[in-house]
């Protein structure tokens, strides 16, 4: 009621909303706000760091553990047990549903481990009831217990020594929910469902709205346990089209953009009032063959499809040259990744020859499943396809390009549907397990996260002895593993791509990890002049 | 009372007609299908089935998320219709004008200028017209924002669902500027969606005039001394928009075909927005009920404008 | 046509087309779309020799090159090229032969079975015509590209599954048209005459019935065309139609919208095609139906 100039009211309200707010272009619309259930990176984007926290987590940078929920830890001579000292006064946040009347404690990890854990679990099935990651790293294998020894302590027991296991508590699928929340919601009329739809978490941003496939608004979180958010909304206004992500950057209605294209990456360069941020990333796309259909069983039916193909040429279009050719499965800047051995480079001589000795058919159309959506190892599968088509064309080979909507896609893919696909893989950490366990391994084959469902014992020997080998040995064992790798061919390493993100110039502290993942809370806007 | 009676008849029949004709879609294009779940009914049971659950009010959940197909549509519906209405009050404001402005010198150059133009926007792809638009005056430009509704920082309360009324009605201290926000990102999308109809308007009512103008009881009347002017007014313009007013429906279905490509091209949270990403989805549960309530949605459309059609002109009536 | 019923005298000798044809002479903006139109029909059909380049032939070191009469175009790619390097006007030219033939195709199709199936149902007439033209209406309360969108939801996308679509949301309208034709003239006493003389069945169908009706028939075919070149590249547009690596011109813009900001001809030129193509057949077929409509003799 004090203002009587209201256009001049007005606007001070309107510049102090938007100078707090920050609008994020986002690549997709979430499947799940659990991380715990989520399968891919938008889900992971739009619940893990928003609004959870993790025991642990990695140094953005240098990948080093550093404590998070947990203040500290201790680890047991034999490497068996791991003892965690819990932060106090951490609250969960509250809403129409909930309000909480206890800190975070104990029982609110065993809640989150269990939940995954164990299929009796009461909140086991709420959801998909699927935790791909979860499983996919082998926790149900590595963890025997998790108990609590008193409200601010807890002891996780493993069932062998696990050289990665605080890097998997870092890990997104691992993040801390509420027990009392799961408590409130099974009781009365409340539907269990909501717990996931209604997240509750101690992270530095509340849920506030979500309009589906169109945008999630969240408000900061007053009462984080870090410094609070100087951003006080924080939207992801959901933009599939990186065409659209760039306009929208371009004309201020966003103040970061997710996964420029490598091509757009000349345009926000050049602008004056947009900043482009570039750094190799821990990824690889790849072209996988399904080692169960045949003819893609053969080994030298996989070989001649790689020889056909020139990656150069892929990373020069589909890249932008904002990639490195791969050699193996592992990036470059992983531990344990393959010393420098000779490329696949294109060879149609070769390719047709082998082809030839597999009694290649001529009539056979090789499906080429391209996913429909960008990803940071693949800013652009449709196109990727369209170049591998034409090289395979070169040497007599039919194909053509499969696509479905991208939940559809993984679910066909995870099922083995496909021959042939293009596809890839972010780390969350620096550890190569991260990597072969889920992609490669015959785990990963049941799971079906193995995308050429190829299950090999002398590999899946070699990872599995690395996995709890804590000597310089490891590394050997991860360079035969890939040797072994090479040798049979499951999929042609593409490509690892670098990683991008724009941004306006106003937005500072901005951080991108190498593993893709955006901090929020950190980030600050300037004052305009 | 007969004729009304016979048009609510009429209506559940064809309602009724929309379920069998979309259940038998979907049923055939399941057996078509590979099939996961097998439930071992018959088709005539699982139509029970689909019946029984729909006259309850359960349209389907949606696949991913779970929500009722029913909510979702009338969360969806008022961003459609708002776009849809101010384009047809748009089509009419500008088209009837320039009608009139054509038929004052038929085949002078304004006439000619205005049909050439109308066949013109008859022969626009919409979604090349909307990106153009967008290129030039979105990223070219930057007049105007590149799509959604309303600036997702604004918190408005949804009350009506039109985002114009309910940040009109909105205690927040940035309502008004909310507003214009949402007035300013209607430009772009209702312009593009507006074109095919205006033309539509402005070249209908033309050659309606046109013919009108031929008829004797307009040479006598001018022979009369009235003026060409009044004689548009008062005799032509009545008889002439009657027809156009008739295909209104026509419109209608033409109207929600531009809708959906327009949703899509500048982002906006629509019902055809909303239907692209459940076909994009495979989600056939959902689609079936989407399609249902979008055809229930243009049949009682056409039906309320038959009825007052009814109701306005004597000569039905009698 | 030679069965032809012709009540004046004095123009006996001339055949209808030929009449047709005088008469579409006349009509100067008629004549102007019809020429442009022969002319891109002409091209379209010799576009694999007029075409410098294979559709999706790829030159990877000129991605994204602007059209050769601006500052950083070259000369060898007329109208620029796109992402992959592909030569923006062979792909308009190879591409609008894929719409312009498939729309043709769909346009036949659809009226095949839609005329047929109007001619059928309305000369049977009763109950069967009611409920038949019942369900057609019920048919068209949907919306022609939510029919559409969901055949090929259904069969998949692609250019063959796109086509059924479209001629599958057309078919109603043949249907319709044929329909009114027919029982507009069943009402007439040439009709009655006909039946009185003793002719039935079919030879009263196709002889009696089937001449005075074409023009209904050509009108709605001339219309229809261009609705399904917009309709067949919408579906393109949105990613339901041609798959690479056959190209067509929704597809071309499809394509062309992730990247239309960089590269603004990519949609101009494509588009520009499209929209001179369809308002020739709009013209041309404005034409048609004024011609039908200003002459009694033809109608």
């Amino acid at each position: 009621m004090g203002c009587f100039y209201l256009v001049a009211c007005q606007g001070e309200n309107s510049s102090s909303l938007r100078q707090q707010s920050l609008i994020y272009c986002s690549e997709g619309s979430p499947a799940t706000f659990n991380p715990q259930q989520a399968t891919t990176s938008i889900s992971f984007d739009a619940s893990a760091k928003v609004i959870f926290d993790t025991l642990v987590e990695f140094n953005p940078k240098t990948h080093e553990i550093l404590p998070a929920l947990a203040t500290d830890w201790s680890i047991s001579k034999d490497k068996h047990r791991y003892v965690f000292n819990l932060r106090k006064n951490v609250s969960f946040s509250q809403n129409k549903l909930f309000t909480p009347t206890r800190y975070f404690n104990a029982e609110d990890v065993i809640f989150s481990i269990l939940r995954q854990l164990n299929p009796s679990h009461p909140y086991h099935q709420v959801g998909t009831g699927h935790y791909q990651f979860f499983y996919a790293n082998g926790m149900h294998n590595i963890i025997v217990d998790v108990k609590k020894i008193n409200s601010n302590t807890i002891e996780f027991i493993l069932s062998e020594p696990y050289a990665g296991f605080l890097g998997l508590l870092a890990m997104d699928f691992s993040s801390i929910q509420s027990a009392e929340y799961a408590q409130v919601l099974s009781t009365g009329t409340n539907d269990k469902e909501n717990f996931d739809r209604l997240p509750i978490g101690t992270g530095p941003f509340i849920l506030e709205h979500y309009e589906t496939d169109t945008f999630i608004r969240y408000y900061a979180n007053e009462n984080y346990w870090r410094k609070v958010p100087e951003i006080k909304t924080l939207v992801f206004a959901i933009s599939t089209r990186p065409s659209l992500r760039l306009a929208r950057l371009l004309t201020e209605e966003c103040d970061v953009m997710a996964q420029p294209l490598p091509s757009q990456s000349q345009i926000i360069a050049e602008h004056p009032e947009l900043t482009l941020d570039r750094q190799p990333g821990l990824n690889v796309a790849y072209w996988a063959f399904n080692t169960l259909k045949p003819p893609f069983n053969k080994l030298k039916v996989r070989q001649a499809l790689s020889y056909a193909i020139s990656r150069e040429d892929i990373i020069h279009t589909v890249y932008n040259d904002a990639a490195v050719i791969a050699r193996g499965p592992l990036p470059p800047n992983m531990q344990g990744s393959i010393k420098p051995t000779p490329i696949i480079t294109q060879q149609f001589e070769k390719s047709r020859q082998l082809l030839e000795e597999a009694d290649w058919n001529p009539d056979h159309v090789v499906e080429v499943w391209a996913m429909p959506v960008q990803r940071p190892y693949n800013p652009d599968a449709k196109k990727m396809a369209e170049l591998i088509q034409r090289n395979l064309s070169q040497v007599g080979i039919k194909s053509r390009t499969i696509t479905f909507k991208w939940e559809v896609f993984l679910d066909k893919v995870r099922k083995g549907q496909h021959e042939t696909v293009l596809l890839g893989w972010r780390a969350d950490s620096t550890e190569p397990d991260d990597f072969l366990t889920p992609l490669l391994s015959c785990d990963g084959q049941r799971n079906g996260t193995n995308r050429a469902f190829w299950c090999d014992t002398q590999f899946d020997k070699l990872i599995i002895q690395a996995r709890s080998d804590t000597t310089e040995n490891r590394i050997k064992l991860y360079q035969q593993a890939q040797k072994r790798f090479k040798q049979q061919l499951p999929w042609l390493p593409i490509a690892h791509a670098e990683q991008f993100i724009a941004y306006r110039k106003s937005i500072q502290n901005l951080t991108l990890s190498s593993t893709g993942g955006l901090n929020f809370y950190q980030i600050t806007k300037a004052r305009p002049e | 009372m007969g004729f009304m009676l016979k048009q609510i008849v009429r209506l559940i029949l064809m309602l009724w007609g929309i379920t069998v004709l979309a259940f038998v879609f979907f049923e055939v294009a399941q057996t078509t299908l590979p099939s996961e779940d097998q439930t071992g009914f018959t088709h005539f049971e699982n139509y029970q089935i689909f019946m029984s659950s729909m006259l309850e009010g359960d349209f389907g959940t949606l696949h991913q998320g779970g929500e009722p197909v029913l909510t979702e549509f009338f969360h969806k519906l008022p961003a459609s219709t708002e776009l849809i209405f101010t384009a047809i009050i748009i089509a009419w404001l500008v088209g009837l004008p320039l009608a009139l402005l054509a038929v004052k010198k038929p085949m002078g150059i304004t006439d000619r200028t205005i049909q050439l133009i109308g066949t013109t926007i008859y022969s626009l792809p919409v979604f090349w017209w909307g990106i153009i638009l967008l290129i030039m005056f979105a990223t070219g430009l930057e007049w105007f924002p590149v799509g959604g509704r309303l600036d997702y920082i604004y918190a408005i309360e949804t009350v009506t669902g039109s985002a114009l009324i309910d940040t009109l009605l909105s205690s927040k201290v940035y309502a008004q500027e909310a507003f214009w926000d949402a007035v300013y990102r209607m430009v772009l999308p209702v312009t593009t969606l507006a074109m095919l109809p205006t033309a539509y308007v402005t070249l209908q009512i033309r050659a309606g005039m046109e013919e009108i103008l031929q008829h004797d009881y307009m040479k006598s009347a001018k022979a009369r001394g009235m003026s060409i002017r009044r004689i548009l007014w008062l005799h032509g313009l009545p008889n002439a928009v009657q027809p156009v007013l008739n295909s209104m429906s026509m419109q209608f279905s033409m109207l929600v075909t531009s809708t959906i490509i327009v949703e899509f091209i500048f982002s906006w949270p629509g019902i055809g927005h909303w239907f692209l990403i459940l076909i994009q989805r495979q989600d056939y549960d959902a689609l079936r009920g989407a399609l249902i309530l979008i055809a229930s949605m243009i049949l009682l459309l056409n039906t309320t404008t038959d009825v007052l059609r009814y109701w306005s002109n004597p000569r039905l009536r009698r | 046509m030679a069965l032809y019923i012709d009540r004046y005298g004095e123009q006996q000798l001339m055949h209808p087309i030929q009449g047709f044809w005088h008469l579409y002479k006349t009509n100067n903006t008629a004549m102007f779309g019809l020429l442009i139109l022969s002319l891109i029909a002409l091209i379209l059909i010799l576009s694999p020799l007029l075409a410098p380049y294979e559709a999706n032939a790829q030159f990877i070191d000129a991605l994204l090159s602007s059209p050769s009469w601006s500052e950083n175009g070259r000369i060898e790619f007329l109208f620029g090229t796109d992402d992959l390097g592909r030569d923006i006007f062979s792909r308009i030219l190879i591409g609008g032969r894929t719409t312009l033939s498939t729309a043709m195709l769909v346009v036949f199709f659809a009226a095949l079975v839609g005329v047929l199936a109007g001619l059928i149902s309305s000369f049977i007439g009763g109950w069967f015509d009611k409920i038949t033209s019942s369900v057609i209406e019920l048919f068209m309360t949907f919306p022609s590209l939510i029919t559409s969108l969901l055949v090929v939801a259904i069969l998949g996308p692609g250019l063959v599954n796109s086509a059924i679509a479209v001629s599958f949301a057309m078919l109603p309208h043949f249907f319709k048209s044929t329909r009114n034709a027919m029982l507009t003239q069943m009402k007439k006493p040439y009709y009655a005459a006909a039946r009185l003389d003793g002719a039935r069945g079919i030879r009263l169908l196709t002889i009696t019935l089937l001449p005075n009706i074409t023009n209904a028939i050509f009108i709605q075919f001339s219309l229809s065309l261009s609705t399904a070149i917009l309709e067949i590249s919408t579906l393109g547009f949105l990613g339901f139609g041609a798959q690479s690596p056959l190209t067509e011109w929704g597809a071309i813009l499809g394509e062309s919208r992730s990247y239309s900001y960089q590269a603004p001809w990519t949609i101009w030129l494509p588009g520009l095609s499209m929209l001179v193509t369809i308002f020739s057949i709009n013209l041309v077929g404005d034409g048609i139906r004024e011609t039908f409509e200003s002459d009694h003799h033809l109608r």
